[in-house]
């Protein structure tokens, strides 16, 4: 700033004093310099009025609510709480339980087509491939009666399975609601819808 | 939960909580979304840019001191997301002038205010929007986000000078359009 009372304020200066980032010594050479000189004064209040149009212009509504969409890129990379994690622990032994079951299951299903091949169990032969797509197609091209008939055909011709069909059906469905629940697709807290407010500065 | 203060859903978030995230999203995507429309001028880039804004302060809520204000801290997250954003245009813009086309506004209006208070509100928006992007950003870190030269300084990564010129152009440009208008 110009020591110079007579000499005009450096713009900069002027703008430092509305800013209030002069020293206080410094402001009060502006301020008296201010009062005298009409030309400094008049960029003074200029600048000012700038200042106040600035601090009275209102926030612009918001139309869109943004929750959904952050809450949706955030679900993904969420790691499980420790209210779910028991869920997850859930699901994860039903999973490994039904697969289990499964395999035991299908093992008795197609034990007695293993002599088909020249192979041991669980190896399976394009004979016993096309037997069984034969039979598919044999229940798919008649009636549904005829489709169940040949299902319970292929049902009474091999051995009981360890673990009954309904059983199995049921470990994989218990699984399947696990899973649904384990990743809130199920029994999901739904907020109450609010309005988009808030934000003052 | 929306009783709750934002330190409360600051920690609880922390706990693995989205949803007390989505109620901080609730109380300041306004405000975030004017740092960023401000600073881009343009309504739907504004939008995403407060979307990504308020994932980044989910990312990075660790960090934040929750016996701070969470207001400020997400509106300083947003600037710096929109001034990294603008940063890859601004040296190769110059400075607007009433010659240039502006893209129309999509102001949105404001039932409760006066005819006159909605003219004068959309030429200040409109002023502060012909600005190149840097007077954007100092305009909206001084006025807006309150911060001192030399915090100025070290977010847009300019010496104190810049930052003294740059603010007094940009105040001038915005009293020269204001001041035949408002």
């Amino acid at each position: 700033m110009s020591s110079d009372m007579n000499a005009h304020l450096d713009p900069e200066v002027i703008q430092a004093f509305l800013d209030g980032s002069l020293s206080p010594a410094e402001a009060r050479r502006a301020e008296a310099h201010l009062a005298s000189c009409a030309a400094c004064s008049k960029q003074a209040v200029e600048l000012r009025a700038v200042f106040e149009w600035l601090a009275t212009l209102p926030d612009e509504p918001l139309t869109t609510d943004l929750r959904p969409a952050v809450l949706r890129r955030l679900r993904p990379r969420r790691r499980p709480s420790g209210r779910l994690a028991w869920l997850l622990a859930a699901e994860a032994a039903g999973t490994a339980l039904a697969l289990v079951g499964a395999w035991r299951w299908l093992g008795e299903i197609l034990s007695p087509y293993a002599d088909l091949t020249s192979n041991t169990w669980p190896a399976v032969g394009w004979d016993l491939v096309v037997q069984v797509a034969e039979r598919i197609w044999e229940g798919a091209s008649g009636p549904i009666a005829q489709g169940m008939s040949l299902l319970a055909g292929l049902r009474l011709g091999v051995p009981q399975p360890a673990i009954p069909l309904p059983q199995i059906l049921a470990l994989i469905g218990a699984a399947a609601a696990l899973w649904l629940v384990g990743h809130r697709v199920l029994l999901r807290s739904q907020p109450a819808p609010q309005g988009l407010e808030e934000g003052a500065r | 939960m929306p009783d709750s203060t934002d330190r409360t859903l600051v920690l609880q978030t922390r706990d693995g909580d989205v949803e007390a995230y989505g109620e901080l999203v609730r109380r300041y995507q306004t405000s975030v979304f004017n740092v960023c429309y401000r600073l881009l001028g343009e309504r739907r880039e504004a939008e995403d840019l407060a979307q990504d804004s308020f994932i980044r302060g989910y990312e990075r809520l660790r960090t934040f001191d929750e016996d701070r204000p969470f207001g400020p801290w997400i509106r300083r997250v947003a600037a710096n997301m929109c001034l990294n954003h603008l940063r890859g245009h601004w040296r190769s813009m110059e400075p607007l002038d009433d010659e240039h086309d502006l893209p129309a506004s999509t102001t949105v209006i404001d039932p409760s205010a006066t005819a006159d208070e909605r003219a004068s509100r959309s030429k200040v928006r409109e002023a502060i929007r012909s600005l190149p992007p840097h007077y954007r950003a100092v305009i909206e870190l001084r006025h807006f986000q309150g911060l001192t030269y030399q915090e100025m300084a070290e977010a847009l990564s300019l010496p104190l000078s810049d930052i003294r010129s740059h603010l007094f152009r940009s105040r001038r440009l915005l009293a020269d359009k204001l001041k035949a208008d408002v």
